[in-house]
């Protein structure tokens, strides 16, 4: 088995001098390095003409977190709160996520990472969980709060992918979204709801590991649960 | 294989939370992509026997811009100018650069990059040039001005591959760099110097493509010999992935 090599999807944020820049948390780099996967960071720019080639070259790929997905995506309701889109990413992370959900090369979605793989595949979200939800439960412990805080349970949907991998009906998760899934796109088979019935994970049955979870793994890394989805997803890839 | 992957060396900072991140001006991305290669950022975290396998997948490397080295790799001066020593970026760049310079995939080494490449080689750095060679010439534009002023001359070598590329003898260029070559290794070749003698390009001459500016080729893409350095390394790339 040799070290798979893991694309990071990433987000564009100016630097001090105002000079735009590719940016990518660190933690995602830190848990793919210890599960076994080498990182690398795709940039945004990289337009749908060479995503073929960019795949080929890849053994997994990671949908990170970060700002909304441009609401002309989904067709989603505007919401004052909905950061302002960068369409490049949305064009790159949404054209390679159907590209690997075709495929059969192991991708994981985490937080804003689930909401994409959702609009890729046609379904839609919430574009303000606390206004638009019935429940109107907070969701969005961000920015003010430390990322690792524990926000509340989720209950993960025995005999699912998931489920295998994490091996308990309950964990305990940080949250930091202030989006959901409305309408879960119709290939996806919830796998883990929070309390108030918001979609928690989700998965393509029929994908050798096509997850993503709503929550931020990598920045709880030392609970069992988040080290066991970063190691199946390595795994999955080395394969 | 029409698009030939390129890595590209990055660096650290914190976002707007303060949180760490890996940080590359996408400026780099650009022109990469402009040229027909597809880029990727390498992580300074990677462990050796990690980056030697993404090397292997890679056609070509650019070793980008950034903060200073620690001068302590190369002997130098310390210097309170010195500043954003960046240990986990020298390692993995100097090993990395070692490893290439041993190896036929595509250099193009830019600024802090040129720098690396010398130092990897067992170069030395002048550690402040306003200090320690003069200020004849003022290599750190400062930062209100735009990065694609173009500040001083810079005369090409004949026979280079520099020259070749570029296509012109004297070209203005933009400069952001407040270190510079010093002593450097015999089996360079220097390229190009700016008026006050200072280094500004050197290649490789026994190496199928290891070529370094001092200058910000990536900031200056509307002019068509900046555009030629771009396409000429990822032409050299592609040409390697074939072989």
């Amino acid at each position: 088995m040799t070290l798979p090599l893991i694309g990071i999807t990433s987000g564009h944020a100016n630097n001090q001098y105002g000079q735009p820049a590719v940016q990518v948390l660190r933690t995602y780099i830190r848990e793919v390095i210890k599960a076994g996967g080498i990182p690398l960071v795709i940039p945004s720019e990289t337009p749908v003409t060479m995503h073929r080639e960019l795949y080929k070259r890849l053994d997994g790929i990671i949908l990170t977190g970060g700002d909304d997905i441009g609401i002309e995506n989904f067709n989603g309701e505007q919401h004052p709160t909905v950061h302002k889109a960068d369409i490049e990413r949305d064009r790159l992370e949404i054209s390679l996520t159907k590209i690997a959900a075709k495929g059969q090369k192991p991708f994981l979605g985490i937080c804003r990472g689930i909401q994409t793989l959702n609009v890729a595949l046609g379904g839609d979200l919430y574009t303000h969980i606390q206004d638009q939800h019935s429940e109107k439960k907070k969701h969005n412990y961000y920015p003010e709060y430390p990322r690792d805080l524990i926000s509340h349970p989720v209950s993960i949907t025995k005999g699912s992918k998931l489920f295998e991998i994490v091996g308990e009906k309950e964990i305990q998760v940080n949250s930091l979204h202030h989006q959901g899934i409305k309408t879960l796109a119709s290939q996806l088979v919830a796998t883990a709801y929070a309390p108030d019935g918001i979609i928690e994970a989700a998965e393509l049955p029929e994908h050798p590991f096509g997850i993503a979870v709503q929550w931020h793994p990598e920045w709880i890394p030392e609970k069992p649960a988040s080290q066991a989805i970063f190691n199946a997803f390595i795994a999955a890839a080395a394969k | 294989m029409s698009h030939p992957l390129i890595g590209i060396t990055a660096g650290h900072s914190l976002n707007k939370h303060g949180l760490p991140i890996i940080h590359l001006l996408r400026t780099y991305v650009d022109a990469t992509l402009v040229a027909g290669g597809v880029p990727v950022i390498i992580p300074s975290e990677l462990a050796e026997g990690n980056w030697k396998l993404l090397y292997e997948k890679l056609d070509g490397v650019i070793f980008s811009g950034g903060a200073d080295i620690d001068p302590e790799r190369f002997g130098g001066e310390t210097h309170p100018t010195v500043s954003g020593v960046d240990a986990e970026r020298d390692k993995l760049e100097i090993n990395l650069m070692q490893h290439m310079l041993d190896d036929d995939k595509p250099i193009f080494a830019i600024c802090r990059g040129m720098q690396l490449l010398n130092v990897a080689a067992g170069g030395t750095l002048y550690t402040d040039i306003a200090d320690q060679v003069g200020e004849e010439i003022k290599h750190d534009t400062s930062y209100d001005m735009p990065r694609n002023s173009l500040v001083h001359e810079v005369r090409v070598e004949e026979e280079t591959l520099l020259a070749e590329i570029l296509g012109t003898p004297i070209l203005k260029v933009n400069s952001w760099h407040h270190q510079a070559l010093k002593d450097i290794p015999p089996q360079f070749k220097i390229t190009a110097y700016s008026p006050d003698g200072l280094v500004e390009g050197m290649e490789l001459p026994d190496h199928p493509f290891a070529l370094a500016v001092q200058w910000h080729p990536e900031w200056i893409q509307e002019h068509q010999p900046m555009r030629n350095l771009f396409s000429a390394f990822v032409d050299a790339s592609r040409l390697n992935g074939k072989g």
